[in-house]
């Protein structure tokens, strides 16, 4: 069985897996020599396909972080009326959102139909799709999985790669990451995951979700401001987290960006890197704080360990929280672009002494590929026992 | 002065690049690393034990000063250097770890030694990378330190480099006048117009540096 996984998000990748093995790994931005290409609508061709040579598998499956999302527009009525706005702010601000609550709001504030103070559109919806078909067009498939399990794939990859996978053992399995898919968007709109626990029993075995956090954050844009239409884009923010079981699974919503959109905000506001996306120059810049040699940037170097602080706090809090979930295990594996922060890696050493880590060597998006191969592998061999 | 990228197959003679000429070396071997971190097929190395090998390479990458490097050691020996806590059993083979540096390692590879006390470090054995790993052991037994000075073989905000070509074209528009490719890779092909003559002049680390 020859599965071919790609992973459509940023870091794109390409996986090959033959007779239940991963044979091949590719990033797209190596071959194309441009760091975190991410493919558009616009420019969706692999030519590491082409140049690699590779050929029409047996089954494909995509993976993506999810481009989808809903767009809030307001009219002129409600940015001229101060109070007003104030008023719908503050139903935005009552609760985390959820297609139930939009549509109150709608209610309420839609007296005029003709006219409405709050538009709400669908936007990208058809974006992962045509991405999806562009590539699978390349390489002359027809038919191709594409399953929203952004978080599932991190922790498959991480556990692959550990020590324990070939020893089938079981192992804790933290996903924390820059965002995720919106796997629950037809019911809370523009969350994305961004923290989940897994168990995992054995190579055999799905990854069971024991918890989830998820956040809106992405509609609050990247802190342009304090002009009044960001005011008004910002009333999704809810101040009070959202507990509550999605399926099973406890689940939180939150208005909060997660750990790893925290550091790359903060990498492109402390003027490292102008896509943002570099936390470990965050980290390099934490380690300063307080340093003389550095005085002449110490407010950046201490505004960097101020985050990485509050953030050692937080990922502790879900170690503790998923050793408590299971308590007879002590292999955790950490997986999700956050994982990259070696520096709170070891701490987690330090403050965990009876466990023992494993960091997924692929923690970016591009492992996410890795994750979907195997997962479909063991889905094929389930449903159909078709033979590896 | 007008220079060409040396490239070099011989392991005793990457050795001569490190040690006695203190030369940055870019090493090409096998399939490229999946992720992030360069573990030692695509990689720059360099004499860890300089005092100001971290601003050498920060500059030759185009790096800020802030940011800290990376290093591999060999895994038998990663314990007397760094407080390797639950790491022992397993090492830190994907480098995904910022560890405390111990005495030794400051006295060592002080420029490695990053303004928290940690060092990002890569372990290696030789099952996991035979030639990478006797390359290290090798440097130790001349120099008495297993260690290598390990960064992406990268310039800054550029993804890293998967072919020969890429290689030898980031040498070509860096002061990294050294490639080496082990001997164990067989033939390697590399179409002379590949290689160019590149100025070596005053930017040359060699002479930016020679006064630190």
């Amino acid at each position: 069985m020859e599965i071919l996984a790609v992973n459509t998000s940023h870091d794109t990748s390409i996986v090959t897996f033959h007779d239940g093995e991963v044979t091949n790994v590719f990033e797209e931005a190596r071959h194309r020599r441009d760091k975190h290409w991410t493919p558009s609508p616009d420019e969706a061709e692999l030519i590491t396909l082409s140049q690699r040579g590779l050929h029409k598998p047996d089954h494909l499956i995509f993976t993506s972080f999810d481009r989808r999302g809903l767009d809030f527009t307001f009219s002129d009525e409600v940015r001229q009326d101060r109070l007003l706005a104030r008023d719908i702010i503050g139903a935005f601000a009552q609760t985390q959102l959820t297609r139930t609550r939009i549509e109150e709001i709608m209610e309420d504030f839609n007296v005029d139909k003709d006219n409405p103070r709050i538009s709400v559109q669908e936007n990208n919806i058809d974006a992962d799709e045509i991405i999806n078909h562009a590539i699978a067009s390349q390489l002359e498939m027809n038919e191709y999985v594409f399953d929203l399990e952004h978080h599932l794939y991190h922790a498959e990859c991480g556990y692959y790669f550990s020590p324990w996978y070939d020893k089938n053992e079981d192992v804790i399995a933290i996903t924390w990451d820059g965002g995720g898919a919106q796997r629950h968007h037809s019911t809370h709109p523009n969350y994305q995951e961004i923290e989940s626990i897994y168990y995992i029993q054995g190579k055999e075995t799905e990854p069971k979700l024991q918890w989830q956090r998820l956040s809106n954050s992405r509609s609050l844009g990247d802190a342009k401001g304090g002009t009044f239409d960001n005011e008004l884009e910002s009333c999704l923010h809810c101040p009070e987290d959202l507990e509550t079981t999605i399926e099973g699974v406890p689940s939180v919503f939150t208005s909060q960006p997660s750990m790893g959109m925290n550091f790359s905000n903060l990498s492109a506001a402390l003027g490292c890197e102008k896509m943002g996306r570099a936390p470990g120059k965050v980290m390099g810049m934490a380690s300063y704080a307080g340093v003389p040699i550095m005085d002449k940037v110490h407010t950046r170097h201490t505004v960097a360990q101020r985050c990485e602080l509050d953030a050692l706090e937080h990922s502790c809090d879900i170690i503790q929280r998923a050793l408590d979930m299971n308590p007879d295990c002590k292999r955790i594996v950490l997986s999700g672009g956050y994982s990259l922060n070696c520096t709170n890696n070891y701490k987690y050493m330090e403050r965990f002494p009876e466990v023992t880590f494993f960091v997924d060597p692929a923690a970016s998006d591009a492992g996410t590929a890795v994750g979907a191969s195997l997962n479909l592998a063991r889905l094929l061999n389930n449903e159909t026992g078709e033979s590896e | 002065m007008m220079i060409q990228t040396n490239i070099v197959r011989d392991m005793d003679e990457c050795l001569d690049l490190l040690i006695d000429k203190q030369q940055i070396v870019g090493m090409y071997q096998g399939s490229s690393e999946i992720g992030p971190r360069a573990l030692g097929n695509r990689s720059i190395i360099f004499d860890p034990r300089l005092w100001n090998a971290k601003q050498i390479v920060n500059d030759v990458k185009q790096r800020e000063e802030y940011r800290p490097f990376a290093c591999t050691v060999l895994k038998e020996n990663a314990n007397e250097y760094f407080h390797m806590l639950q790491l022992e059993e397993h090492g830190s083979p994907y480098m995904s770890f910022a560890i405390q540096a111990r005495e030794k390692a400051y006295k060592e590879i002080p420029s490695l030694v990053h303004a928290d006390g940690t060092c990002r470090i890569q372990t290696v054995t030789e099952e996991q990378n035979p030639v990478y790993y006797n390359l290290i052991k090798k440097f130790g037994e001349r120099t008495g330190t297993p260690i290598l000075f390990n960064t992406s073989f990268n310039l800054g905000g550029e993804a890293l480099v998967e072919s020969v070509f890429d290689a030898i074209d980031t040498c070509n528009r860096s002061m990294i006048n050294q490639l080496y490719i082990p001997e164990e890779e067989g033939d390697v092909y590399i179409p002379f117009e590949c290689i160019k003559f590149k100025s070596a002049d005053s930017d040359d680390y060699e002479n930016k540096f020679s006064e630190s």
